[in-house]
């Protein structure tokens, strides 16, 4: 009985080690199952998971995004200079989403047009965003934004949040991106195998160039809801979004050399570390054995994942 | 046979084992329990606030748990807090790494009837209950002026180095210092004052041009915790110990080597486990409706002040680290 060799069963595995430990975080915690618990556990996780959706399709084209959490950075810092000019609400938005686009089209210029390594040249661009993010901000923080921006993290639809809906509908979207359009297409062959990509005539350029505007598109629209969610706008304030959203794409079983990609199987895994997280909150586990035990989880199902597949990395 | 028989019987008596362990229901005593989130774990500064803060939340009957980011990243923070809130814990005890940014959930924390408090550093006034100061800007930026006066007999140059310039709190103590200087020391003469940002490299390298820049300076102000022990270095390294004097706030590890070789008198701050014994103390006076009076005596802490129109609580005076003292204190 052999498994076939494209199946990937990793976020079934992570799904049943989430269902696991939920059931036992619920037994030991009474405030574990709550929905206030769930309500405010959804707001970062759909923070996480935009970039994270972004950072899928970078993967998937073969690539990697270092800069992701320095352009929400970029974004919420232009978002805090909107809200200085008393900018009205769009115009703010507009403005926060323009700038994540801008520094997304940065890196697919040179990533896809003019063929420089992904890690290298999001590196340096990770480094500059931040500079430009810092020096605009002064290293300080904005404040006194409008209502109507703020409106975002109290607004909830039967209880769940906006942010969070949004989140999933824009899921859908980019399940329908890989599936039904060209692009998507495109972006699996770059993924799987650049040159014979360009040899059968694809747009290699033009398709990485999208793969990036969408990810600086996302991360702009992430800066939107951590300014709203934190009332305030920091240089700093996507830092650990960018780790957090690769290890939730390889966690969901993409392989990080790309030409591969699943929308569900991100969502596992961003959906993972952030229940996992908020468990061991509940359960009373110190700060630094959190970390340990969620890099275990990361660990171990990369391990089954790849022992299902039935393959190893040493064998391909 | 035998030998997967063996591991298997292990395998079952290990999870005999830990199964009690991790599985004991943990008691919802939201009723009593009091959460002190710092800025980050790990570091020895909050490690002391800690401490005092669950000997004291034992002596008074609460139930202590202390968690944090572990970076000094506020949104990191808010995401810690947002998921302690789901616990409703009794009182919520806050070193706010961003006043602005951890505003709106201490909000959502007070709609939802948990009393915050703020300690070691406020969040916007109106997103907590009261505010555990350490010490007040008046009182501390005197009194480094007055231990740097004493040094110099009250007359001669000195420089200040600070963190960044825009940091508000170290520009509140700043003020302080020069005005008891315009006040007290009129024949103290300040001939600079200039960022090191916080950092031991870029304060060293001030220290250093200033010392040649000013030849008949005679003594230095650290208005930042990384200052005072780069000063220090700077003035070791120029073969001028013991003849430019050094005041200033920094840590007894920052400090430690300095004392103990006399290059530095005495340095200022405050104890943070005592921060911590006054922030538990006043959360158990919330849960008991107390409202904290001016001049009541805390055990263990002394008379502190209270400004009802502000909600701030201060602990009281500063703290100097000397070779006598240094060695009890460890953050």
């Amino acid at each position: 009985m052999k498994l076939r060799q494209s199946d990937n069963l990793q976020p079934v595995v992570v799904t049943l080690l989430v269902l696991f430990f939920c059931v036992y975080a619920g037994y030991r915690s009474g405030d574990f199952w709550s929905a206030l618990n769930w309500q405010l556990l959804a707001q970062p996780l759909a923070e996480a998971g935009f970039v994270s959706l972004g950072m899928m399709f970078v993967i998937a084209s073969g690539g990697i995004d270092l800069s992701a959490g320095a352009i929400v950075g970029v974004a919420a810092v232009t978002a805090g200079v909107g809200a200085h000019h008393k900018l009205p609400v769009p115009a703010i938005e507009v403005a926060a989403l323009i700038a994540g686009l801008l520094c997304g089209a940065f890196n697919g210029l040179l990533i896809g047009v003019l063929r420089l390594s992904s890690i290298l040249v999001t590196l340096g661009s990770m480094i500059l965003f931040s500079g430009i993010a810092l020096a605009i901000s002064d290293g300080d923080s904005f404040a006194g934004f409008p209502g109507g921006l703020l409106w975002w993290n109290d607004a909830a639809f039967f209880g769940v949040p906006l942010g969070f809906l949004l989140f999933l509908a824009i899921a859908v979207v980019a399940a329908a991106l890989l599936r039904y359009t060209l692009w998507g297409h495109y972006v699996i062959a770059v993924g799987s195998n650049r040159v014979a990509a360009r040899y059968s005539g694809y747009p290699v350029a033009l398709t990485l160039f999208g793969v990036y505007v969408l990810q600086g598109l996302l991360c702009g629209l992430t800066g939107i809801l951590l300014v709203a969610r934190l009332a305030s706008a920091r240089a700093d304030m996507g830092q650990g979004l960018m780790l957090m959203a690769i290890a939730a794409v390889v966690l969901g079983g993409a392989p990080i050399v790309g030409g591969s990609a699943s929308v569900i199987a991100t969502l596992v895994g961003v959906s993972a570390f952030y229940i996992v997280q908020n468990g061991l909150l509940l359960l009373d586990v110190p700060p630094f054995v959190q970390h340990a035990l969620t890099s275990v989880l990361l660990l171990v199902s990369v391990a089954t994942g790849n022992l299902l597949r039935g393959k190893r990395e040493d064998q391909r | 046979m035998r030998r997967r028989r063996r591991t298997r019987l292990a395998s079952f008596t290990l999870a005999a084992l830990v199964l009690p362990a991790g599985c004991s229901r943990l008691p919802r005593n939201s009723k009593t329990l009091f959460v002190m989130v710092p800025k980050l774990v790990g570091i020895p500064y909050f490690n002391s606030a800690r401490d005092g803060a669950l000997e004291e939340a034992g002596r008074l009957g609460l139930h202590f748990f202390y968690t944090g980011p572990t970076a000094a990243d506020a949104s990191l923070q808010v995401d810690v807090i947002a998921g302690l809130l789901a616990r409703h814990p009794a009182i919520l005890a806050v070193s706010c790494d961003d006043a602005n940014a951890l505003a709106p959930v201490l909000r959502r924390a007070r709609r939802y009837g948990i009393p915050v408090l703020t300690w070691d550093a406020d969040a916007q006034p109106d997103a907590r209950d009261w505010f555990v100061s350490q010490v007040e800007d008046e009182t501390l930026g005197r009194h480094v002026m007055d231990v740097l006066a004493d040094q110099l007999g009250g007359r001669g140059q000195y420089a200040i180095i600070t963190g960044s310039l825009t940091a508000s709190n170290l520009n509140a103590w700043l003020y302080w210092m020069k005005k008891e200087q315009e006040e007290k020391y009129p024949e103290m003469e300040l001939v600079a004052v200039v960022p090191g940002n916080d950092d031991q490299q870029q304060s060293f390298v001030q220290a250093q041009s200033l010392l040649q820049a000013y030849p008949s300076l005679r003594g230095f102000i650290g208005n930042s915790s990384a200052a005072p022990p780069a000063i220090a270095r700077a003035i070791e390294q120029a073969g001028l110990s013991g003849q430019i004097a050094i005041a200033g706030l920094s840590t007894p590890n920052l400090m430690r080597h300095y004392i103990e070789n006399k290059t530095v008198k005495m340095i200022t701050l405050w104890d943070p486990g005592k921060l911590g014994r006054l922030t538990a103390a006043v959360g158990a006076m919330m849960l008991r409706q107390e409202t904290p009076r001016d001049g009541m005596d805390v055990p263990g802490v002394g008379q502190i002040r209270v400004f009802p129109e502000t909600h701030k609580i201060v602990m009281g005076s500063p703290l100097d680290f000397t070779r006598e003292n240094i060695g009890q204190y460890r953050f």
